[in-house]
């Protein structure tokens, strides 16, 4: 495992951009040091924020020390295991393609942003557009899972097109906006507005949902086999608690201003 | 050689190559479950008369289906990965979407695809969702009673099909109850269906006919009444011959069928009437597989 140990608070913010395990493996601890790092306009190293140490796993990287400041941790990976001891920045797992990220704290904007495979584990919270889309594209995550075990902001899962986001707190306004297809669970409430303009795809607030939209029509109550094959993969993913909530929900249809063929699933 | 008194031929059964599948039915109890299945595999004895060969191969609890309720593992062969494809969508459409509460799975990673609910989808007039969950893409029809869900897609193998044994007695309730006993043996034995009504066939088949229009006809030679008339492969003592067609996931489940099979039509011995158990072939030359009985029970 190698390890990287922020030597003071950061006072800007970095991009761990190129601290990927497969882009780290094979590096010894003053190779690592060595890499260039973008701060700014500067290009420093990384043996200028971090102390390196090389482990024997070169498949897992754990970063030590507050890194609320250092975004994009895990951009781009496509295997390996990153640990974050603490919180991590904005942008968590950007574009991530497989692999395991797992941060101990609370995550900032944007975690998996235009994700495409893997898991993103949050223990805390995570900020707003968790799941979301880069600017001028228009799809957000495409595949994988995020599963975040506080509260997440606003517009979670926006423009989602694949893949799982579990958060099993409370979430934000628009959660589902625009969704194009996915899942969406939340363990909490449901903040305003959910899916508004989401075509497919599911969402499913477990403590209710505010401000359902009118263009979303109630379709009455129901158990589903769906519902079961969720809890399974839920129990699989080790959300045993959240898995056994599944389900009868009211289940209501919309966004009929879209394609109309998503759907917000609320407790009867 | 003989077993328990009862003479085994030399000779070796002949089994083909094939495609098959296993689906997961699943409903809300098992005799819905079971009822599904047994629509599904009603018709579906011979792949020359019915385009695919089916029977239920299990039953499964709760604990091993996808989504948690009673079920049942059925297999389904074809000569071919698109007849395969195209016996699921007509008997899937027919026989487990119609019927009350059910879902219908994929049972089998297999080394080919064969679709199943992305043909079956249109059924739901554009109200059908997909549904991705983990690694495997569901499709959600409305019905009346709910949702239809199956998988999109189910694995396919090359698997084999036809392999079978023949047993010979002095009277028809003596075979049939030796017949029993085997079918009662060989549902036991994992990755095989025996796709005849009650796992036995009593029209045995051979090639060809003196109709044009008829590619297969009643095996004469096995024909008791015949016996004086025909060139007849049975004893005098013979009064009924019953049949039993095995298809399997791999040959050694094929393999171990036979053997459990006749090891348990010869188990009551010669006294119970049962005379001698032979195989079907057509001299080697067609299938990819033989089956030496002699062989099988060594």
């Amino acid at each position: 495992m190698t390890r990287l140990a922020l030597k003071d608070e950061l006072p800007v913010r970095l991009s761990a951009d190129a601290l990927t395990p497969e882009r780290l493996a094979g590096l010894s601890a003053a190779e690592i040091e060595r890499l260039p790092l973008a701060v700014g306009n500067r290009r420093e190293r990384v043996g200028d924020w971090f102390r390196v140490r090389a482990g024997d796993d070169p498949a897992a990287v754990t970063f030590e020390g507050s890194c609320a400041r250092l975004d994009g941790i895990g951009a781009g990976m496509t295997a390996g295991r990153i640990a974050v001891q603490d919180d991590a920045g904005a942008y968590l797992g950007r574009g991530m393609r497989g692999g395991e990220v797992a941060v101990s704290g609370s995550a900032g904007y944007g975690a998996a942003t235009d994700m495409r495979g893997g898991t993103v584990r949050i223990r805390g919270n995570a900020g707003d557009a968790v799941g979301g889309s880069l600017p001028g594209s228009a799809a957000g995550m495409r595949g994988g899972a995020v599963l975040i075990g506080g509260n997440a902001g606003a517009q979670a899962g926006q423009r989602l097109k694949r893949g799982l986001v579990v958060v099993g707190g409370d979430v934000g306004p628009a959660c589902g906006a625009e969704m194009i297809a996915g899942t969406v669970v939340v363990g909490g409430a449901v903040g305003g507005n959910p899916g508004v303009a989401m075509r497919r795809g599911t969402i499913i607030g477990l403590g209710g949902a505010a401000l359902i939209g009118p263009t979303f029509a109630d379709c009455g109550v129901h158990d589903l086999v769906i519902f079961r094959l969720l809890a399974r993969h839920l129990e699989a993913l080790g959300l045993a608690a959240l898995a056994s909530r599944l389900g009868p929900f009211r289940r209501w249809a919309g966004d009929a201003a879209v394609a109309g063929r998503g759907e917000l699933l609320v407790p009867p | 050689m003989n077993l328990n008194g009862v003479t085994i031929d030399d000779t070796f059964a002949e089994a083909f190559g094939m495609r098959a599948t296993r689906l997961l039915i699943t409903a809300d109890t098992a005799r819905w479950a079971r009822i599904a299945a047994e629509s599904f595999s009603g018709f579906a004895t011979s792949v020359i008369g019915c385009g695919v060969e089916a029977g239920i191969e299990r039953e499964l609890p709760e604990a091993e289906t996808p989504d948690g309720r009673p079920g049942i593992a059925l297999l389904a062969f074809a000569v071919s990965r698109d007849a395969l494809g195209k016996a699921l969508r007509d008997r899937v459409g027919q026989c487990v979407l119609t019927c009350p509460g059910t879902a219908c799975f994929s049972g089998l990673a297999g080394d080919a695809q064969v679709p199943l609910g992305r043909a079956l989808r249109y059924f739901g007039d554009g109200q059908q969702t997909a549904k991705r969950i983990g690694e495997r893409r569901y499709w959600r029809i409305p019905v009346m009673d709910g949702e239809f869900v199956c998988d999109d897609q189910v694995g396919a193998q090359h698997a084999v099909g036809g392999g079978n044994f023949l047993i010979l007695g002095r009277s028809r309730p003596a075979v049939l109850t030796a017949a029993e006993r085997a079918i009662a043996a060989m549902r036991q034995v994992p990755e095989v269906v025996m796709p005849f009504p009650g796992g036995v066939v009593r029209s045995g088949s051979k090639v060809g006919s003196r109709y044009k229009f008829l590619p297969a006809s009643t095996n004469d030679a096995f024909c008791p009444t015949l016996k004086g008339a025909v060139d007849t492969a049975l004893d005098p003592e013979v009064a009924s011959v019953l049949e039993i067609v095995i298809d399997g996931l791999t040959e050694a489940a094929v393999a171990k069928a036979t053997r459990a099979g006749i090891q348990a039509a010869c188990a009551a011995g010669a006294d119970s009437g049962v005379t001698r158990i032979t195989a079907g072939n057509y001299g080697g030359k067609l299938g990819k597989f033989k089956f030496h009985l002699r062989e099988l029970l060594k």
